[in-house]
């Protein structure tokens, strides 16, 4: 799950620009990121941010970056199930040390469960 | 009808509070809140447009007590991190209060520490600026790393916003 912020964030990452910005809310469409979301131009005397009348990324540009990365969020899905399903280190070295000294395959049967339970789509 | 004028002088310069009036009494109360997130990659101050509210104390003897709780999230702490809350007299234009709500140091552990989440309440204490004058105040946020992201009145990184509220309170001490 993302958001319009996060997809400017990342714009900006991509593009190797440091565009400071203000977004109110979770604009779902292009009225509501004009009327929603400044970018910062400087500051007045007493520190408060003073906005720029254009946007360097248009709703379409940011739009279809927020939906990139909910697909790129949604496709490691499977990571993070098998992230939570491990078994904890300490429980794998035990596992390890049973399996050589007993000439067992816990470990890798569990870990091979792990990945059969959450495949990679 | 004839107008009973107290102690010869008109209502509206009436301003001393009655007696009898014990302390610790609270005079009055005003609150706003607000279920809207603000994001926040700027290190200069952005008005917090839902936190205004504009007050005119009853007593120029009471204390005046600002209160702000909300919610904050940061991105990542691959950096470091921090959030700074102002309380600006919006009238005349000058600064009254501003801390440091939240802080982040880069642990510089690969980022194990994403996406930290505080829930700060900020209080300042002030003496009456005088009866019967009101000020507009507004609260200001702003983030101390502008390259990262810092979410005001958000609950989790991926969940909902949270409710902030913003509580101005007159009382007799």
């Amino acid at each position: 799950m993302t958001d319009i912020a996060t997809a400017i964030q990342s714009l900006n990452k991509k593009g190797g620009n440091s565009h400071e910005f203000v977004v109110r809310g979770e604009p779902t469409n292009e009225a509501e990121y004009n009327s929603n979301v400044d970018y910062v131009s400087g500051a007045d005397a007493n520190g408060t941010a003073i906005f720029s009348d254009t946007k360097p990324y248009t709703w379409s540009e940011v739009s279809a970056e927020k939906a990139l990365l909910q697909t790129e969020y949604d496709n490691n899905q499977y990571q993070r199930d098998r992230a939570s399903a491990y078994p904890s280190l300490q429980d794998q070295l035990d596992m390890q040390y049973h399996d050589a000294v007993d000439g067992t395959t816990t470990w890798k049967d569990a870990i091979a469960q792990v990945k059969t339970d959450n495949p990679k789509p | 009808m004839a107008i009973i004028r107290l102690n010869n002088q008109s209502i509206s310069s009436v301003t001393a509070l009655p007696s009898g009036i014990d302390t610790g009494k609270v005079l009055q109360m005003k609150s706003v809140n607000s279920s809207t997130t603000v994001s926040i990659s700027s290190e200069t101050y952005v008005t917090l447009d839902s936190m205004s509210i504009t007050f005119s104390p009853v007593s120029a003897s009471s204390i005046i007590l600002f209160q702000h709780s909300f919610s904050c999230n940061f991105d990542h702490v691959n950096s470091n991190q921090g959030i700074r809350v102002k309380l600006r007299d919006n009238t005349v234009g000058a600064d009254e209060f501003a801390v440091t709500a939240g802080r982040f140091v880069d642990a510089g552990n690969g980022g194990a520490d994403d996406y930290p989440y505080t829930h700060p309440t900020i209080t300042h204490r002030k003496a009456s600026w005088g009866a019967g004058t009101s000020k507009n105040w507004i609260l200001q946020a702003n983030n101390v790393s502008g390259a990262n992201l810092m979410k005001w009145n958000r609950q989790s990184v991926f969940s909902t916003s949270g409710v902030a509220t913003f509580v101005i309170t007159e009382y007799l001490e």
